[in-house]
Parts: C-alpha cells; structure tokens; sequence
C-alpha cells in the first residue's frame, strides 16, 4: 500500500498470515469483489463485507493493511456524526422509551438515530477485524435494544473495552460525551440545504424517505423550495423515496403533478405505482398512525 | 391509500415488529398490500393454504369454525402470522365483523425478503424467541 496514494487508488492487500508467513500469496487477488465491497457506496454490501472480513479474521489469523480498515471506521463513524448532527438540527421530538413513533416527525428523529447506530455498529465490526482481542459483537447487539438498560450496559463496556482513541470517538457518535470537544453539535448548514441533502441520500434512503414524508406535515416549511430536490427523488432507486417524493410534489406543485408524476403510475413498485394512481385521481392521503 | 412510510408508523406499534429498525420494516411495508373488506366478508376459510399474514387497521374481525367464534379481533391485532414459515392449512376461518381495512404480507414476498436480508431474518427470529419464551413462562 503506498501511504500517501489517494484511498480509492489503493490497492487493498489481504494475507493469511498463519499459512504464508512470508506474505507472498495474496488472497485479495482471489477475492477482489470482496475487498473491494469494504468500500462499497450500497450500505447492504458493505455491510456483508465487513461481516466476511470479521468472520475471516475469528477464524484465522490474516494480515490486513489496517490503514484501509482504520479508514472505513472513520467513515463510517463520521456518518454517524452527520446522522446525530442532523438530527439535533431538526429537533424532532422522539417517542418516549418503550413507545413507537407516532407521527412522521417522530419516525424521521428515530430513522435518523437508527442510522447512527447503525454505521456505529458497523465501525465496531471493523474495529474488532483490527482488535480482535476486544470482543464487541455482543456490546454491538445491545446497542440497538429497545430497553434503555440494555444499551446503557452496552456503552458501559465500550468505555471500559475501548482504546482511548476510539472510545472518544465511538462514544460521541452515541452522544455519550466524555470530554469537553468531543461533542457532536447540531447541523450548521441552513435547513434547506440540509434537507436539500438529506433527501439526497446524505443519511441514507431511508431517512431521505422519512425526510421527504415529514416536510408535508412540517410547519413554516417551503415546499416549493424543495421541489427540486423531490423532482431528483422521483428516481431514486429506492421505493419509499419514490413514493414520499410523489406524495411532496403532487402538494407542492398540484398543477403539474400529471406530467411530473404520469409515469410513476406504471412503477415496477406497486406501493409506488398505487400511491401516485390514487394521487392522479386526487384521492387525499389518508394518515392511519 | 397508506403510504410505506405510514405503513411502518402502523407496523412499528405492532408487538410482533415493534423490534425491527425501521429501514428494515420498510422492506416489509413495501409488500404489505393495503386490502379493504365489507362486513360480513370472509378473509379465508378453514382448511385452505396459509399464503399470508394480515395486520388490522381498521375494523373488527372474527376467528371462527363454522358457526362457533372463537375470538374477536381488532385494530393492531395480527392473525396468520405462522403461515409465513410453514405451509400448514388454515386451522380456523376468520370474517370481517364490521368495515376493515387490513394490510396482507404475502408469504412468499416475506420469504424473499427473508432470504434476501438476514437482518430482517434474524429481527423475525428474535421476535419469535421472545413470544416463545412468554409463552413458556
């Protein structure tokens, strides 16, 4: 690996080291897809990479370039970081402890916190591939409990589990501060451009979906600025995007909703394809939370 | 018409996905079909293949044999759910008793998104763990 070689120009190195000492077979050329998911844009493969990665590595001993392993945590913790930034931005009320979200606004605060937890929980993973005497699979389930205790517990043995340096940074993705500067502040950016970005896919789609859902019932919000945005969004790969960005537009833009939204009425995605038939025929939205 | 993202809103106050993120709920959402039934009409009758599980949204039903009622039903209440990991025939009819709206999860839809995300796998899983075990106590 050369240091100073931009990340995606690297070439990414793999060894068994218990049965090639010498480091001369490297199994990354018979596994070039997998090592190359580990850096992958689709959260789905990367998460199944470092899955195999974590499995290789409890198995047998390899010799893995850490550098590109410490490089996706710090990714991935700083998704974590954007995610629990734009959540206090947004100062989404969440649903008491114990209790599912009841309204758009609520499910957008806990689609933006389950996206934290869930990159925190995918840079454990990897940190275990380059610490595996610090066992985190179990502390990792935890912290996606709907018991309160139960993912205190889990932050408690990070913090005793932890090396210092990651301990800070794992810690202040969970909003867990130890000391002063580690704290993830709300987003600065100003809230059109936030949004702007978190329909993009910034948080992932699912929180783009949410977004896009919660901006019809937000108050003192202009969709009509936005209307870019959901016009991009009319073609995201992902269905719930589709169908929230129909759902904006046909309210931000009634006019116009047959041509922007016509040929979403035959979307290979029934949910979306009902949703914009019931839109064209000016059926209302009907909220059953 | 209920969007996905309302659809997890409903699905999320059900015990049986209560645990699920909701990213992975709206992978369920997506295949739920939202299906209205008149009073008096029936879901399925005793006896015919379980393809599916139904959530209530709206309205009442009523599990029975024959004439015999065995249980009624409401908002949020779940039947059929079985009938998405085994094939076994349908061990009771069940009719609507008033006006409803329900979602129908399809099982083979759920069984490709079983295969397809483990994570949702495992979140089912859990989910039946814990019934089974309240069941034990």
């Amino acid at each position: 690996m050369n240091p100073n070689a931009p990340f995606d120009d690297d070439v990414w190195e793999l060894y068994h080291v218990a049965e090639d000492l010498s480091e001369t077979h490297d199994l990354a050329a018979q596994e070039p897809e997998r090592l190359a998911a580990l850096i992958a844009r689709e959260p789905p493969v990367r998460k199944a990479a470092a899955r195999a990665l974590s499995r290789l590595t409890r198995r047998q001993r390899l010799g893995i370039d850490h550098g590109k392993v410490e490089h996706a945590v710090h990714s991935e913790l700083a998704g974590a970081r954007l995610a629990l930034a734009a959540q206090k931005k947004l100062a989404l009320s969440l649903p008491s402890p114990g209790k599912a979200p009841a309204t758009p606004a609520e499910l957008l605060g806990v689609a933006l916190l389950e996206e934290r937890d869930s990159r925190v929980l995918q840079a454990l993973l990897l940190l275990e591939v380059m610490l595996p005497e610090v066992h985190l699979d179990v502390v990792a389930e935890n912290l996606r409990s709907e018991f309160q205790s139960a993912r205190g517990n889990a932050i408690e043995v990070l913090d005793n589990a932890l090396p210092e340096r990651w301990k800070r940074l794992v810690l202040a993705a969970l909003d867990e501060v130890k000391r002063r500067g580690d704290q993830v502040y709300a987003d600065a950016r100003i809230m059109p451009e936030l949004l702007a970005a978190l329909i993009a896919g910034e948080s992932g789609l699912w929180v783009a979906a949410c977004t896009a859902r919660w901006t019809l019932d937000a108050p003192s919000l202009s969709l009509t600025a936005l209307l870019p945005s959901m016009q991009a969004a009319l073609r995201s790969p992902a269905a719930p995007l589709r169908e929230a960005a129909a759902l904006a537009v046909a309210r931000a833009n009634p006019s116009e909703a047959p041509r922007l939204l016509g040929a979403l009425a035959n979307d290979p995605a029934a949910s979306v394809a009902h949703t914009v038939r019931a839109l064209l025929e000016k059926a209302a939205p009907r909220a059953i939370a | 018409m209920i969007s996905t993202v309302e659809k997890v809103l409903f699905m999320k106050s059900i015990d049986l996905f209560r645990a699920l993120p909701s990213e992975e709920l709206a992978q369920i959402a997506e295949i739920a079909e939202e299906q209205p039934m008149a009073s008096g009409e029936q879901i399925f009758a005793e006896g015919e293949p379980g393809d599916a599980l139904y959530l209530i949204v709206e309205g009442r039903v009523k599990v029975h044999k024959g004439e015999k009622e065995l249980v009624r039903l409401g908002v949020r209440d779940v039947f059929g759910e079985m009938a998405v990991l085994d094939s076994e025939p349908r061990s009771a009819s069940v009719t609507a008793v008033e006006d409803a709206v329900l979602l129908k999860i399809g099982r083979d839809d759920f069984r490709d998104i079983l295969t397809e995300r483990p994570e949702i796998a495992m979140g089912v899983m859990k989910v039946l763990t814990r019934r089974l075990r309240e069941t034990s106590k």
